[in-house]
């Protein structure tokens, strides 16, 4: 096959020159033009962001229904959160959510790990990262037990 | 040859006839692309048509969206056989449009004057995977939570537009009421639109390359090539068909956003090789979260796959090499995330 598009000649470099130069000012005037169109048709089409409210607690069972060494992951308007009750009788609570991509989580008692299922990724009890992709640490929530009360505060 | 008179003809379609009649195609790469586009053309009308009936009983909520569908399947005559035409068609689509650019790579057609034919084709394997994974959304199973999770966070990866991409699909960082309407326009109307951009350049593509004249080795359009095209056609319908009746996809069970695990699921066959890129890498890469340094590279290198005639002018041998070994890598690596 031979590259006959290529093979034409320019019959002068000028007029060649200013073509390029109308095609490049045509092609910049629409491309912003679209652009600017573009934005407002983004801007509609994120909401609002909603008020996030303040730090407040919420109570997340008893003390005697957490058995020692397990958790559970609540739903706490719309956020996981793994309450766990530690071999010692103390608690922690974690967003459930993996740090890699957002998996929720879950506690594994017979190794005393929290892992995620999605790319193998395990943090310890203390929410670091054991082993797997995800970059960073569990993200903590501080824990109350108050009367028996297990009330997790977030915010 | 003169060209054939249409004035003479009293209907269009037996001008059209005359008209195709007239249009040759090689009998070696020429006929395979005919019969591999119609394949496709065959499979996209299937999705069109059963996409349409489904949408008749669906209801983009949240709350209602499962059901909709499990009523579909379960009470809507025919139902359960039309969701499982539209998920096998789906399937095949992938495949399909997969082997052809694959093919064109073979044949290196992506060089002058194919370079917009092979963009085209490259962006429709992508809206092919996007259909078949906004389409696995839309039942809002408890694997259908987890993926628009997942996928998300996927996206929120790139750089710069990543969160802005995550926030327009879902309507929010996490998934939310507002994501299945959103999830379902991008199904059902923004992906097939960009789709139909792209089958458009193809066929004016198409009609600017097919040789009007008989040579040696070449064949009439219609009716030799377009004889073929129907047989093939007839044989897939009744894969299909088979498949569909034998095979029909699960529909599981809705779950709560926020306490949906993955425990369990494995990804789709399209994505199984990105998930296990991302299992196997390092926390870190270059000093970065290894996931967004993954599926940046991914979709760089798509982005380089699609524009390949852009930087590779000559269609050096170089060139045609890396093409091949990208495409080998997707497609060993998809057999081996399988396997594994
Ligand atoms: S999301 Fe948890 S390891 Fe990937």
């Amino acid at each position: 096959m031979t590259d006959d598009a290529r093979t034409v000649p320019a019959p002068d470099a000028t007029p060649m020159a200013r073509r390029t130069l109308l095609d490049l000012a045509v092609g910049a005037t629409a491309s912003g033009v679209g652009l600017l169109a573009l934005l407002p048709a983004v801007r509609f089409a994120t909401p609002p962001a909603q008020p996030t409210p303040g730090a407040r607690g919420s109570v997340v069972g008893r003390r005697e229904e957490f058995g020692e060494n397990s958790a559970r992951v609540v739903n706490l308007d719309g956020e996981p959160v793994l309450v766990l009750a530690l071999p010692g009788g103390d608690f922690r609570a974690f967003v459930a959510r993996c740090t890699h991509l957002g998996c929720v989580v879950s506690y594994n008692p017979a190794r005393e790990q929290i892992e995620c299922p999605c790319h193998g990724g395990r943090f310890g009890c203390d929410g670091r990262v054991l082993a797997g992709p995800p970059p960073s640490s569990l993200r903590e929530l501080p824990v109350v037990v108050r009367r028996d009360e297990v009330m997790v505060v977030r915010g | 040859m003169e060209p054939p008179d249409e004035a003479a003809d009293p209907t269009p379609i037996r001008a059209l006839l005359r008209r195709l009649a007239g249009v040759h195609v090689s009998r070696g790469d020429g006929l395979t692309f005919v019969l591999l586009a119609a394949v496709a053309m065959l499979l996209m009308a299937v999705e069109a048509l059963t996409g349409v009936l489904l949408a008749l009983y669906y209801r983009p909520t949240t709350a209602d969206a499962n059901d909709s569908v499990r009523f579909v399947v379960t009470e809507v005559e025919y139902g359960g056989l039309v969701r499982s035409l539209h998920y096998w068609g789906a399937q095949s689509l992938i495949v399909v449009i997969g082997a052809t650019v694959a093919w064109a790579a073979l044949r290196r057609a992506y060089r002058a004057p194919h370079a917009l034919a092979w963009i085209s084709g490259v962006a429709l394997a992508v809206l092919a995977v996007a259909e078949a994974f906004t389409g696995s959304l839309l039942p809002w199973s408890h694997r259908s939570v987890v993926d628009a999770q997942l996928s998300s966070s996927l996206a929120a990866q790139l750089p710069l537009v990543g969160p802005l991409l995550r926030g327009l699909m879902l309507g929010g960082s996490q998934p939310n009421d507002l994501s299945l309407v959103r999830i379902l326009g991008l199904h059902a109307g923004v992906l097939p639109m960009v789709a139909s951009i792209c089958i458009g350049a193809l066929c004016l593509h198409a009609a600017g390359c097919a040789p009007r004249h008989p040579s040696a080795g070449s064949l009439s359009l219609s009716p030799h090539a377009a004889l073929r095209a129907a047989a093939l056609g007839a044989v897939v319908a009744i894969a299909l068909l088979a498949l569909s009746s034998l095979l029909p996809p699960h529909l599981g069970a809705s779950a709560e956003v926020a306490r949906a695990s993955a425990a369990g699921l494995r990804p789709s066959w399209y994505l199984a090789f990105v998930h296990q890129m991302l299992s196997a890498a390092p926390p870190k890469m270059i000093g970065l979260p290894s996931a967004r340094v993954l599926v940046t590279a991914v979709a760089l290198g798509v982005a380089t796959l699609a524009l390949f005639p852009l930087f590779d002018r000559r269609a050096s041998r170089a060139g045609q090499v890396a093409v091949l070994v990208t495409l080998a890598a997707i497609v060993g690596g998809t057999i081996r995330a399988l396997l594994h």
